[in-house]
């Protein structure tokens, strides 16, 4: 039965995805959803069904059912899930700002507390009703090992357009790996009363001291035998696909896929089991 | 097991729903992001989709001005170029069918931030 409402889940992503691209492209308006309230709170959350990998070796792809959504915006400070930013310069079509965030490579990884960080990261294993887990679920034996997590503080660069810019880079600040991230993501919007789809592609640049901390094994990972691999820096890509039919001003349908295909460093530590990851998750999303 | 199944029969039933085609009338940018302070303006458009063909009417509700009217048509779609201080709604008039939208003029910082992510995002 689990098995086939998973690949029904994969059928509706797939018609709803379908339904979005056959839509009259007339019908194209602006509604924008990226504009929030200032000075209040935005409190959403999305429950439905999903998968989200964990591409280490011993690692199991997890079940998603519910993702919790908590926003503030004031004049300058804002809070996106675990994303704390101070806007420097925000313009109509443009916001530069300052922003830490949570390092997601450390999720993968067996640790405390990693599904409520991952079920607010929104992006990575978690099961919201399983907080006080102590880590992911793994097969024996247990490797890859222990790992902390890091946060990461820096800049933060979006331009809104028709085609969406967002470019980052963001150092460790939590004295874990000293390494830092960049990312640049350009997302389509399409926006009708009746509909959203967007079509996002991503480069994200992991660091050698990122990489090396997260993905080259230690010799506890590999039962006492001496590691030889030593994971450089590595450029990530993907892309997303994302739709929502509103049914209401608070409720939607929602179906979201990311693909992410690791850099040649990171894919080939063997830590990991697959060079590609694939996340998905339908279901409907409240706002309160 | 049951919550599941729920969900997927209302993703599927919600999937499956087809637009009713009445009058349509839509205007976009429904939203101008302005600096605070500062004057809306922009070019706008105008589309309206009607049952048979007709005359149609755009109408500025503030001051009751016809700002254009087409020629008879079921789809149609037009840009205008408007300057706009505080939000406004546009009637859409043709025979029995009457439509209207606003167009919502809101200061950036101020009343409005711009977030990262779409208020549908769920990744």
């Amino acid at each position: 039965m689990t098995y086939l409402l998973k690949k029904l889940s994969h059928i509706v992503i797939l018609l709803c995805l379908l339904s979005a691209f056959m839509v009259d492209a007339n019908e194209q308006t602006d509604a924008n959803g990226y504009l929030f309230n200032t000075n209040k709170w935005h409190l959403a959350t999305a429950v439905g069904y999903g998968q989200y990998a964990n591409p280490l070796n011993q690692g199991s792809d997890l079940d998603v059912y519910v993702l919790p959504d908590i926003r503030y915006f004031g004049e300058r400070v804002s809070l996106d899930n675990l994303t704390l930013a101070y806007s420097l310069v925000e313009l109509p079509k443009w916001v530069i700002e300052l922003s830490t965030k949570q390092n997601l490579d450390g999720l993968y990884f067996p640790g405390k507390h990693r599904s409520a960080y991952a079920a607010l990261n929104g992006v990575h294993p978690g099961r919201p009703w399983d907080l006080n887990n102590d880590s992911l679920n793994y097969q024996m034996p247990v490797s890859p090992t222990h790992r902390s997590l890091s946060y990461l503080a820096g800049m933060e660069v979006r331009y809104y357009g028709e085609l969406n810019i967002q470019a980052s880079f963001h150092q460790d600040i939590s004295n874990v790996h000293h390494g830092f991230e960049a990312l640049l993501n350009l997302t389509k919007s399409i926006q009708a009363p009746t509909y959203l789809v967007e079509f996002g592609v991503f480069l994200n640049l992991k660091s050698h001291q990122l990489s090396d901390y997260y993905y080259s094994p230690t010799s506890d990972d590999l039962l006492g035998v001496t590691p030889d691999y030593e994971a450089g820096s590595a450029l990530n890509r993907g892309i997303i696909l994302s739709y929502a039919r509103p049914v209401t001003e608070s409720l939607a349908l929602v179906a979201s896929y990311s693909y992410t295909q690791f850099g040649a460093s990171i894919a080939n530590s063997p830590l990991l089991r697959a060079h590609s990851k694939h996340n998905y998750f339908a279901g409907v999303k409240y706002v309160f | 097991m049951y919550f599941k199944s729920l969900v997927m029969i209302v993703l599927i039933a919600t999937c499956a729903q087809v637009n009713a085609s009445e009058a349509e009338f839509t205007i976009t940018p429904a939203v101008c992001v302005v600096q605070p302070g500062e004057v809306c303006r922009n070019g706008f458009i105008f589309r309206w989709r009607l049952p048979s063909p007709m005359k149609a009417c755009i109408i500025r509700k503030s001051t009751q001005t016809t700002l254009y009217c087409s020629q008879p048509s079921i789809n149609h779609q037009i840009e205008l170029a408007l300057e706009l201080s505080k939000s406004e709604t546009f009637l859409l008039q043709a025979h029995s069918y009457n439509k209207q939208q606003t167009v919502l003029v809101k200061s950036v910082v101020i009343e409005v931030r711009q977030a990262k992510r779409h208020i549908w995002s769920v990744f």
